[in-house]
């Protein structure tokens, strides 16, 4: 454990190291939000009711969203393609006496730990501000619920993450993957807008992804527009998608490692 | 030697004189007779599509899985914010106003400008890069404008394969606007879309300025990135203080919303004429920051 609290150190004094990049990636996560809220806020100002969301509901969506953004699909593991690609960083590790996963798990959380606290410390001076109206979750067990599902959603994001990454075994181009997966994912995710807005056959093909796992569905949770039934049943298939991007990532991580080669020191 | 005219040791400098440059590395004037002119456009037509091919054999020969992912990528991004335009349009009728057609005229137009910057002034994502590994001491050796060789140092033809799409359907909306289209507001709309890209061109230049006088990988480009992205929806949707500064400050609604405006008949005159200005004042502060930064450049690669 306490090696792992060490690669935590360091990892957030290297974020404190680059903190005007720091800064403005934050900042960059505001300029979207601002966007959506005065999109929304346009769309409401004639209508009470638009896709099964009041003004209240889909402001929080679109709060929420920025957030979780910010803590679900920040991470770390589109630099695992990096290293398999530079010259025998990946190697390296093979001498240190940590997990691989692990570790790129622990710099994971301190990447979304951090860019959660800053993202909340902005967002927080412009809302009481401007006193934006907020839902508040139905009660503690609706809260639990949303919690529980954010974990899986992490977990399921981080393996995603690295079974793109993997390809970095096979060829060196890995960023266009990422950037069309990161994009695909986000839109999918409902990082940009719920997905009750699409038309309902574009919904039910999204829906059969593991994507709305990730956003869509903990914040339907926390709005309360599932039920206590449904929301347990949408965090079971989100285990199941968890355990099954796991064995996809470990059976490709595996194949992987056998069609490594290292070169360089 | 003026302060910071030259502060590197110009090995090449005979090479220079033969092209007309003067000893202010940053100072090139070119007082040509037509003819002359004409020579230097053409070299400069030549360095260009010669830097472009080079990046096209980079990208789609050797990275050409790359290439797909990010072709793709990018369609994607722009079908799925299509799809809600559209998707939201059908249920609200109108977003500030502006019907749906109208409002995917804005954000084709905000595309077409997105794409088209892109496509020619991605260097200034490199910058940071460029400077690190001493690209720009490479870069002021050589016999052409610093400025045009970093500008065009990189050329996105990736961008091309995304326009077409782009361009054919802004040709169906615009065929099924509401208001019929003059043709004084179809050349003013051609006009205002150079002025943003004049615009955008300055934004870059600044950026690459401040890249060069700090000496930091500069990521001012994406929070630009970002702001213009602000543009997919007409300006009207945001509140009075932001839309001030999206006009004056950082002049994303003159870069999308004007233009659009312009050829759906709504713009007074008078906002023609201070769109232009706001498009020549950032091109002129653009240019004169560029000197105050090359002037104190200094090599820090190895």
């Amino acid at each position: 454990m306490r090696k792992y609290l060490a690669v935590a150190r360091i990892t957030f004094a290297n974020v404190l190291v680059y903190r005007w990049e720091y800064l403005i990636s934050q900042f960059r996560a505001i300029l979207l939000l601002i966007t959506l809220y005065f999109l929304w806020t346009q769309v409401f100002k004639t209508r009470i009711i638009l896709f099964n969301f009041d003004r209240e509901q889909i402001i929080t969506y679109v709060f929420l969203a920025t957030i979780l953004r910010q803590f679900v699909i920040i991470s770390a593991t589109d630099q695992i393609a990096q290293e398999l690609q530079s010259w025998g960083k990946f190697f390296s590790y093979l001498l240190k006496p940590i997990g691989y996963f692990s570790y790129w798990f622990t710099v994971d959380l301190v990447y979304k730990l951090t860019s959660l606290v800053s993202i909340i410390l902005i967002i927080i001076i412009p809302t009481i501000f401007f006193q934006i109206p907020f839902v508040q979750p139905a009660g503690i067990l609706t809260f639990l619920l949303f919690l529980l599902a954010t974990f899986i959603a992490i977990l399921i994001y981080f393996y995603m993450g690295i079974l793109v990454s993997t390809t970095g075994f096979w060829t060196p181009q890995v960023w266009g993957l990422q950037f069309m997966m990161l994009l695909i994912l986000e839109f999918s995710a409902g990082a940009y807008f719920p997905l009750d807005v699409l038309p309902a056959t574009i919904q039910s093909v999204i829906k059969l992804t593991p994507f709305p796992y990730l956003l869509y569905y903990p914040i339907s949770i926390f709005l309360g527009k599932l039920s206590y039934i449904e929301s347990i049943r949408v965090i079971l298939i989100s285990t199941l998608w968890l355990f099954a991007v796991f064995s996809v990532t470990k059976f490709v991580w595996n194949k992987g490692l056998k069609a490594y080669e290292a070169w360089g020191g | 030697m003026k302060p910071g005219e030259a502060n590197i040791n110009f090995k090449f400098q005979p090479v220079l004189d033969k092209v007309e440059t003067r000893p202010g590395i940053s100072n090139v004037k070119l007082h040509l007779p037509a003819g002359r002119q004409e020579f230097q456009i053409m070299k400069y037509l030549r360095v260009w599509t010669r830097l472009a091919k080079m990046r096209f054999r980079e990208y789609y020969i050797e990275s050409r899985l790359h290439s797909i992912f990010l072709i793709s990528g990018k369609l994607i991004r722009f079908s799925f914010f299509f799809i809600f335009i559209i998707a939201l349009l059908t249920k609200t009728q109108t977003l500030a106003g502006f019907s749906l057609y109208q409002t995917l005229l804005f954000f084709m137009t905000f595309n077409l400008i997105d794409i088209v910057s892109q496509f020619f002034l991605r260097s200034a994502y490199a910058i940071g890069w460029m400077i690190n590994k001493g690209e720009i001491d490479y870069i002021l050796t050589q016999p052409v404008n610093t400025l045009f060789r970093i500008v065009s140092d990189i050329i996105d033809l990736l961008d091309l394969a995304t326009l077409v799409p782009v361009v054919i359907v802004l040709g169906i909306i615009v065929a099924r606007l509401e208001t019929s289209i003059t043709f004084y507001n179809f050349i003013f709309y051609l006009l205002l879309c150079f002025n943003a890209l004049l615009i955008a061109f300055s934004i870059h230049v600044v950026i690459i300025a401040l890249s060069i006088l700090t000496q930091e990988i500069s990521s001012e480009i994406w929070v630009y990135r970002d702001l213009m992205t602000m543009g997919r929806f007409p300006v009207d949707i945001y509140s009075s203080l932001v839309q001030f500064v999206l006009t004056f400050i950082i002049p994303i609604a003159v870069m999308v919303s004007i233009p659009a405006k312009v050829l759906l008949g709504i713009l007074s005159w008078q906002w023609i004429l201070i769109s232009f200005a706001i498009g020549l004042t950032f091109f002129g502060i653009g240019i004169k920051f560029w000197h105050f930064a090359l002037r104190r450049y200094s090599s820090i690669s190895t």
